[in-house]
């Protein structure tokens, strides 16, 4: 094994070890259990089973091939397998991204690395990682395309597209991507490569009706996006903090990206320029797309890091002492790196309510319970025998819903109303959110469970034998 | 015939000052307690060094680093009301983006480019258009850059006006640190350039600058509270303005569509210089870590992309285009002189002097507690210990100071601070801990807005009592000490 081989195996192992993280998705549990009926049943939901407020509406499962994946790596292997597989998907992700690259192992190595950290806030046991790694084999394909201008590699496309209609919604982001390739041939006077490129477009858009909703995802990635709510309250569908550090490391790898792409003597091509601006507007629009934006810079980057680094570092930097500042810079900037990696996962540890779960099951509080968004998850999995009021399937419940609950949450005037109109009789959050607090001040509701993260209360009229705990 | 710059003036006064966007300059009633401490400077003619408008931080040491804009309006106020505050403002802005306006078509020699760019900027930065001191520090950043662009040019006039500048810039605004920045950014520029003779009159520059700022009334004490104050995590993590952009909002967008469109012509560019580089990368960096500097990043991006912009169109597929856009620069520089702002300019400020009012030129109802704060303090007769939100203790200020109320809080963070401000978040918010802080601070009477979690506990607290409620403010007293809960 050579040197450089040697390299690029220290960085996928690293970054595999990375994407090894406890599976802490908030979304697992549904997940599971949506996985779990069609392994028994199989036949897909079209119907919500899961919630006291849409119970019985109608429901599109729309990653239900993911969910049956996630059950039964989960049953044959435990949560480990499940979380090692995840991580293999991103490894692969980037692996791919790191063929596409230039001036490799060195220059590409550290580049695909520091992609990966920036997109680590995507990351964990969720269908979301089946769309990273078929975004990434798109752009693998329709860089062969481009380099070949052989249009077979574009006939794999509408292949690659009929499995991830069914794994996760993400899809459309496939079809986007080839326009986007489209559109840059289109400035650059390409024009012979635009038709195969559009017919493949429209071969993935034939193919997405193949799925149990059947012409419905048509419209589902736009409902998504367009819902006031879901880009409102979800934190991942908002732009990114810069103020975390994990996403100043995201503003780093963009600024430094600008100065090299401006400095190189290798200008842009059109079909280089439009998906990267394209995407870079995406990523700041919504943090959950800067992975499609670092699929596409690092490979644009690492064909000009050699030029442009030898050209503004002259000569000295050669020498041995520059030499050692150059390799203890990058040893700090790896150290802060994974200082940053490690706050993050420190970050993510949303503790879930398992005490308070186990003494809602206990002492069979009465139902319909209210709860925290972030945690109808974990209650649908471990507390199978509630149906929550609120989970991640935000699409089901729709921006009406989740405008109340975000009401009741924050006990805004009229927080008692929304209690009552869903017949709320039990209520499970965080000790510290203003609607524990209210309650806590209320005369129709008890305080049974309280410990320093969540609080349950019942109303005053349930079993008044049920003590504070 | 008005020249393009006019136009952009004219048009950007007589809107902020003749339509709702008049009122929109005062949605931030942190103005209020600026209007008064300019009143207190003018009468006492000394500059605060305590703190005389909260009860909780009454006596404390305070940086009133702003004097100098407090006493501006203060004595606008005192002649002129709210519409006076307002025309000053407008003014500035309106002399802003005409100059930058005339900057890059200077640099670009394109009307169509340069008058575009420049909208798109005006646009994005009306995020920010509130009647505050930081609308100086737009124009004076940008007459630096120019005192700089003259210095490149072989004028000597910049060793003068830079270090004039920042001696006002210092005791205006605290945005006088990108004022220093922008002349790094020139230094760093010309030292890459090895441009070595430029990069040492940049340093010394900057050496002059920043020595000149140290002319406040706090000497180098400003300088030291102002990083301690940028430093704090807490408040930069939850105050508004410092938040990071959210690009799903009209300005955002915009802001990000001058964001793409510099970034794209510096990768089509035949050469990038530093200078321009640097500075779009600093517009870059601080327009997405703070929302509040949009406006300053915008400037910058208008600044760096026109000529690109501008050279690109020439040598593309849009020549003809760029040629119109050549021929109407040639036609509007003939165009000198001024002569309708002046006259619009003397015509405003002149019905201001009959006593006159802008319309508009006032608080908006829905965004102040009027009648709420009037019961607090005329029927209740309360003139501290009340709680109420920081976005209105300027407003609470400026109404009722004269009559001895003092606030509990306000939006001047750098004073109270991360503590305090924590403490503060811990109520509005709802938290667990509200009562231990209600009861730090004595508070004895609450504020808060109708449509909050506070107002809903506060409804729900035994031992708090609902006085006076309307659709804006609810207002709450303390019936007695809570026990046992």
């Amino acid at each position: 094994m050579t040197r450089k081989h040697l390299f690029a195996l220290v960085v996928f192992v690293g970054l595999f070890a990375t994407a090894v993280r406890p599976a802490l998705d908030p979304d697992l549990g549904w997940h599971l259990r949506t996985g779990e009926s069609i392994a028994q049943t199989h036949a897909v939901p079209h119907q919500d089973s899961f919630s006291s407020t849409k119970a019985g509406a109608p429901w599109i499962a729309h990653e239900w091939l993911s969910e049956v994946i996630m059950y039964e790596l989960t049953r044959v292997g435990g949560t480990a397998a499940l979380v090692l597989f995840f991580a293999l998907l991103v490894a692969a992700a980037f692996g791919i991204v790191y063929t596409r690259c230039e001036s490799r192992p060195y220059a590409a190595g550290v580049l695909v690395l520091w992609a990966a950290v920036v997109t680590i806030p995507a990351w964990g046991a969720r269908p979301q990682m089946f769309t990273m790694l078929l975004a990434s084999a798109f752009l693998w394909l329709l860089d062969r395309y481009k380099s070949t201008d052989n249009p077979h590699w574009l006939w794999l496309l509408p292949v690659l597209m009929a499995p991830w209609v069914n794994l996760h919604g993400g899809f459309a982001i496939g079809i986007a991507l080839i326009l986007l390739y489209a559109s840059g041939d289109w400035l650059g006077g390409n024009r012979k490569r635009i038709v195969p490129l559009l017919m493949s477009a429209a071969a993935c858009g034939l193919v997405i009706p193949l799925n149990p909703n059947g012409f419905r995802l048509y419209t589902y990635p736009f409902q998504t996006v367009n819902s006031s709510s879901i880009v409102g309250y979800i934190q991942e569908w908002a732009s990114p903090d810069f103020h975390r550090q994990i996403y100043r490391l995201f503003l780093l790898f963009v600024v430094v990206g600008i100065v090299v792409l401006a400095r190189s003597r290798q200008r842009l091509t059109a079909v280089e320029a439009i998906p990267l601006l394209a995407t870079l507007a995406a990523a700041l629009g919504s943090a959950r797309h800067i992975p499609f934006f670092v699929f596409i810079a690092v490979p644009i980057l690492s064909r000009r890091i050699p030029e442009v680094a030898s050209s503004e570092i002259r000569g000295p930097v050669r020498s041995s002492a520059h030499a050692a500042i150059a390799v203890l810079a990058l040893f700090a900037a790896g150290l802060h790196a994974t200082k940053v990696v490690r706050d993050e996962l420190r970050a993510e540890l949303k503790e879930f309510p398992v005490a308070a779960t186990e003494f809602l099951r206990q002492h069979s509080l009465p139902g319909p319970v209210y709860n925290n968004y972030d945690w109808g998850g974990y209650l649908v999995a471990h507390a199978p025998e509630y149906r929550v009021f609120v989970d991640g399937r935000s699409d089901l419940y729709g921006d009406a819903l989740l405008t109340e609950a975000v009401r009741a949450y924050e006990a805004r005037p009229g927080w008692n109303s929304i209690l009552e109109r869903h017949s709320v009789r039990t209520v499970l959050v965080g000790a510290d959110v203003p609607l524990a607090t209210v309650l806590r001040e209320s005369n129709d509701w008890r305080n049974v469970f309280e410990d320093p993260q969540t609080a349950v209360f019942t109303r005053v009229d349930e079993d008044p034998a049920l003590e504070r705990k | 015939m008005p020249s393009v710059e006019d136009l952009f003036f004219i048009t950007t006064l007589l809107l902020l000052t003749l339509s709702a966007w008049a009122a929109r300059l005062l949605w931030d009633t942190s103005t209020g307690w600026h209007i008064r401490n300019g009143e207190r400077i003018l009468h006492t003619l000394t500059i605060p060094r305590t703190d005389p408008f909260s009860y909780t931080m009454a006596g404390q040491p305070w940086y009133a680093w702003e004097w100098l804009w407090d006493a501006i309006n203060g004595a606008l106020h005192q002649h002129f009301g709210l519409s006076g505050v307002v025309g000053l403002t407008a003014m500035l802005i309106a002399l802003t983006f005409a100059l930058l306006y005339r900057t890059a078509a200077d640099r670009s020699g394109d009307v169509v480019v340069s008058a575009t760019l420049t909208l798109l900027a005006l646009v994005a930065s009306s995020i920010h258009f509130l009647a505050r001191p930081h609308v100086v520090s737009w124009l004076l950043a940008l007459v630096v850059i120019r005192e700089l662009d003259s210095l490149e040019r072989g004028s000597r006039r910049a060793l003068w006006t830079i270090p004039l500048t920042f001696a006002l810039w210092a005791n205006l605004h605290g945005g006088f640190v990108f004022g220093l920045a922008l002349i790094g950014v020139y230094a760093v520029a010309a030292a890459l350039e090895r441009e070595q003779l430029m990069a040492r009159r940049l340093a010394g520059l900057f050496a002059m600058g920043a020595a000149a700022t140290v002319l406040n009334p706090y000497g180098l004490k400003l300088h030291w509270h102002i990083v301690r104050y940028l430093a704090s995590g807490q408040q930069m993590n939850q105050i508004d303005e410092f938040l990071s952009p959210n690009f799903h909002d009209l300005q955002p967008r915009l802001f990000l569509l001058l964001v793409l469109t510099t970034t794209a012509t510096l990768f089509a560019a035949r050469q990038v210089r530093w200078k321009t580089l640097l500075l779009a990368v600093l517009a870059i960096v601080s327009g997405l870590m703070a929302a509040r500097n949009i406006p300053f990043a915008s400037i910058l991006l208008v600044y760096a992309s026109a000529p690109l912009v501008a050279d690109l169109l020439r040598h593309g597929r849009f020549q003809q285009l760029a040629a119109a856009g050549e021929r109407m620069h040639f036609v509007d520089g003939g165009f000198r002189g001024h002569l309708l702002p002046r006259i619009i300019v003397i015509a405003l400020f002149g019905t201001l002097f009959t006593g006159l009012q802008l319309p508009g030129a006032g608080w908006t109802a829905s965004r102040v507690p009027e009648k709420g704060a009037q019961y607090v303090v005329n029927s209740l007769g309360a003139r501290d210990h009340v709680f109420a939100p920081d976005y209105w203790g300027g407003y609470l200020t400026y109404s009722f100071a004269s009559q001895g109320f003092r606030v509990a809080q306000d939006d001047r963070s750098d004073l109270y601070g991360d503590q305090r401000f924590r403490q503060y978040l811990d109520v509005m918010n709802a938290a667990q801990d509200w009562r231990r802080v209600i009861g730090d601070w004595q508070i004895r009477t609450a504020l808060v807005p109708t449509d909050s979690s506070l107002s809903s506990v506060l409804a729900a607290a035994p031992d708090w009592k609902q006085v006076y409620s309307d659709s804006i403010a609810t207002v709450f007293v303390r019936t007695q000490t809570a026990g046992g809960r």
